[in-house]
């Protein structure tokens, strides 16, 4: 502070106040005792409570609602605790992005890592599956189409052996437990990216990656070539949203330069359409019809530019889109559905003039055709059916797809379902409000809105195993996300009121409750044991090569091996009704029928499990179908321990 | 000092996590990081070895876009590999080796100075930042 003061009655004089600075220590116990210290206290507490809680979590109290039901109340506030601690971070004036990075970090281990850590063998019969495609190429060094769908589309299974043999491990068993965690890690660079390209406000873009994964309840994200490409897809979008926009030219301007009708003219200028970097803006009607005004007005407002671009030069553009097309050249032969979603997406923006060039989604369709023709012929020729034959039959897919879900299995197992759905239209809803909230405000969020819906209509063209639907949430997870998180933030201010405070934390621990319940809602029947796993190698062990293998149930983490040396049968899969009967005449009429040299007969505790959970039949159902085989004198017990039996079938000679 | 890093540290971490990985995978096959490091390898310095060359701005992009084109890379060669019937991955890690250990110098001798900050323009509507 300056003042003025006279020296003599007329002279003006000068003195200043010089500020103290704090000591040391002050210096010291502010930083310890500032917003931030106490948020990275928080979060790392946090973090060390669901540590400490870990070892008194017991398996064996999962139900029917899944591995809540086992979780100790330590786990759930410790992770209730990091969500609100993320909250309150985020209505600091000044967000600071490795305070915020370092609780989604965290969170995403304990929600997305927490099965790997508990769990003594892989989780889901799949990945066991997936062992198996990736030990044989490791032992022969080649893909066999004959042999399964995937192997049709192998470049994650390629990958993984390549990866699985450099690192020196034998099976991908040893690591694949982590994928989920490593996956949602992945997840985070390309969603950073896109949603920084559709706001400059951060607050949006941090919650918008907490929605994501309280959201992310899905679980696709298994080691699986759908969990992995969907990276790339993230990673195709990001760079197109981030680089690839479209600018805006005035209608008039864009009229002179179409210049005359003659087909010369307009062959010129389609060139010129699929390369260009404008867009042609309606200019917004103030005459006419109101028909014709409303139109134009809603044309006026799909043609608005993006406000965000990030200018390149033409050399970094050429090999931003070279790296793209590379990326996109792994994707098609790694996953038959993700290329399809990539492909919808890029067309909807391209068509829509959101991007450029305009020539990407004719390449990319191509690229995809273009492996479709040529090596997949063999997969394609027996299955055409499953393809093509439930496009159109919306009734059949939705039931598959949702229906059948919601009104079968047990009473918890339909609890869950229900949560599932009820999960999915709230972000939906969310995301519709926020997308209100946006267009009150005058935002023009085209692309979003594109991607959020172009996709959807594939529901009508495959039911996809009856996961269609989960897919399509999965892809437009990252811009209904967007919009929701746009819900509570709309304009930029310094300070958020506490009501908004308050409602969001309400949100965001109702939302990781929900999260709780729907993606481990199957736990019972997906988490699989050691002892399990260990029937399915004394299984592998006993069974000679050309063996028939034969489960009561679906679920067990079998095929992990020698996948082309044995045949597989799942009796629930034929005749499910004779499962459901406990028909012991019936079943052994089955296993009989197999006409191998050798057959063998394993029941899991994941079998049980899924039967009752998944279809409602008990598991006493189950144990009284082995007990009654197994006093027809045919089957000789040759392996058993708490969880696995394994019986070879006596073939009568 | 922001120069001397933006030139010096990716290519050392490069150079280091790529010599950490031959090692690894040839010299001492048996040891017990030999996962942890050929993968961090794999996953991250084929791409970057080329990603840098773009001379993007943001670090987080730089590193998310390395990964991506690690991946696909590793994915391509391989493939490439397999359909050839030359299934050896050692040759395939071998030339993801040359990649990165070439990428990295190559970042050295050309990248000297950081690129320079381009402006992101808009339009902002009333409230948007």
């Amino acid at each position: 502070m300056e003042e003025i003061s006279d020296m003599s009655p007329s002279a003006p004089t000068l003195s200043l106040e010089v500020e103290e600075k704090p000591s040391r220590s002050m210096r010291v116990l502010r930083a310890i005792f500032s917003p931030e210290a106490l948020s990275v206290l928080l979060a790392v507490g946090a973090f060390a409570l669901w540590l400490y809680a870990l070892p008194s979590i017991n398996l064996n109290n999962i139900s029917d609602l899944g591995l809540v039901t086992a979780l100790t109340p330590l786990t759930i506030s410790a992770l209730a605790i990091i969500v609100v601690s993320y909250v309150i971070a985020l209505q600091r004036p000044q967000l600071r992005a490795p305070l915020l990075l370092l609780h989604l970090v965290l969170l995403i281990f304990m929600l997305y890592g927490v099965t790997a850590v508990l769990e003594a063998v892989p989780r889901f019969s799949t990945v066991y599956r997936h062992a198996g495609f990736t030990e044989y190429i490791m032992r022969t060094g080649s893909v066999d189409p004959n042999l399964d769908a995937y192997f049709s589309w192998p470049g994650f299974f390629i990958l993984s052996a390549f990866v699985t043999q450099s690192a020196g491990y034998h099976t991908i068993l040893s690591y694949a437990a982590w994928a989920p965690f490593a996956f949602n890690i992945l997840y985070l660079g390309p969603l950073f990216m896109t949603l920084s390209s559709l706001t400059r406000y951060k607050r949006i873009i941090w919650l918008g990656l907490l929605l994501f994964y309280l959201t992310n309840w899905i679980a696709q994200d298994y080691f699986s070539p759908q969990g992995f490409d969907f990276f790339f897809y993230l990673v195709i979008i990001a760079m197109l949203l981030k680089w690839f926009k479209t600018t805006a030219v005035p209608m008039y301007a864009a009229q002179t330069q179409a210049g005359a009708g003659s087909w010369r003219t307009r062959l010129a200028h389609m060139g010129d359409f699929l390369t260009r970097k404008q867009i042609t803006a309606v200019e917004p009607a103030t005459q006419g019809r109101s028909l014709n005004r409303a139109v134009r007005s809603i044309l006026y407002w799909a043609t608005a530019p993006d406000t965000l671009v990030t200018p390149a030069p033409a050399r970094q553009r050429a090999a931003l889109l070279t790296i793209l097309l590379v990326m996109f050249a792994f994707v098609i032969y790694s996953h038959p559905l993700t290329p399809v979603f990539v492909c919808v997406s890029v067309l909807a923006l391209a068509i829509c003039g959101r991007i450029y060039p305009r020539w990407l989604p004719i390449v990319m369709v191509l690229m995809m055709l273009g492996w479709i023709y040529f090596m997949t012929r063999a997969f394609l020729a027996g299955h055409m059916y499953m393809v093509v034959g439930s496009f159109g039959h919306l009734f059949n897919i939705v039931s598959v797809n949702v229906t059948n879900r919601v009104s079968q299995g047990s009473p918890g197992h339909i609890v869950i379902a229900n949560l599932r759905v009820a999960m999915t239209l709230t972000l939906w809803g969310m995301a519709v409000l926020g997308a209100f909230r946006r267009l009150r405000v005058g935002f023009h969020d085209i692309s979003p809105m594109l991607l959020a819906v172009a996709i959807m209509p594939l529901i009508v063209t495959q039911d996809y195993g009856g996961e269609m639907l989960l897919r399509i949430y999965l892809f437009t997870q990252p811009f209904m996300v967007f919009f929701a998180a746009s819900l509570f933030y709309v304009k930029v201010t310094r300070k958020v009121p506490y009501l908004t405070i308050a409602a969001l934390a309400l949100v965001c621990l109702v939302l990781l409750s929900g999260f709780l319940f729907t993606r481990y809602g199957n736990e019972r029947m997906d988490y699989k044991t050691a002892a399990e796993f260990a029937g399915v190698q004394a299984l592998y062990h006993a069974a000679p090569r050309g063996s028939a293998l034969v489960a009561l149930w679906s679920d067990t983490p079998w095929q992990y091996k020698d996948y082309e040396q044995y045949d597989i049968y799942v009796v629930g899969n034929q005749i499910p009704d004779a499962v459901a009967n406990a028909d012991v005449n019936a079943v052994l009429t089955y296993v009989r029928t197999r006409y191998h040299t050798h057959t063998y007969l394993i029941f899991t505790r994941s079998q049980n499990a899924s039967a009752e959970v998944a279809a409602g039949i008990s598991a006493a159902t189950l144990n009284t179908l082995e007990t009654g085989l197994v006093a027809t004198g045919q089957f000789k017990l040759i392996y058993a321990n708490a969880d696995a039996q394994v019986y070879e079938y006596m073939r009568a000679s | 000092m922001h120069t001397f890093l933006y030139r010096w540290l990716w290519p050392a971490l490069l150079l280091l996590l790529s010599l950490a990985a031959l090692w690894a995978t040839f010299i001492m096959p048996d040891t017990l990081v030999r996962p942890a490091l050929v993968m961090a390898f794999l996953f991250i310095c084929p791409g970057i070895a080329l990603m840098r060359f773009l001379r993007l701005q943001e670090w987080y992009v730089e590193l998310t876009l390395g990964v991506a084109l690690s991946l696909a890379l590793d994915g391509i060669l391989a493939t490439i590999f397999l359909y050839a019937h030359i299934w050896w991955p050692s040759v395939i890690i071998g030339i993801l080796f040359a990649v990165s250990l070439v990428g990295a110098c190559a970042q050295i001798l050309l990248l000297r100075t950081p690129p320079t900050v381009v402006v992101v323009t808009e339009s902002a509507p009333a409230g948007e930042v």
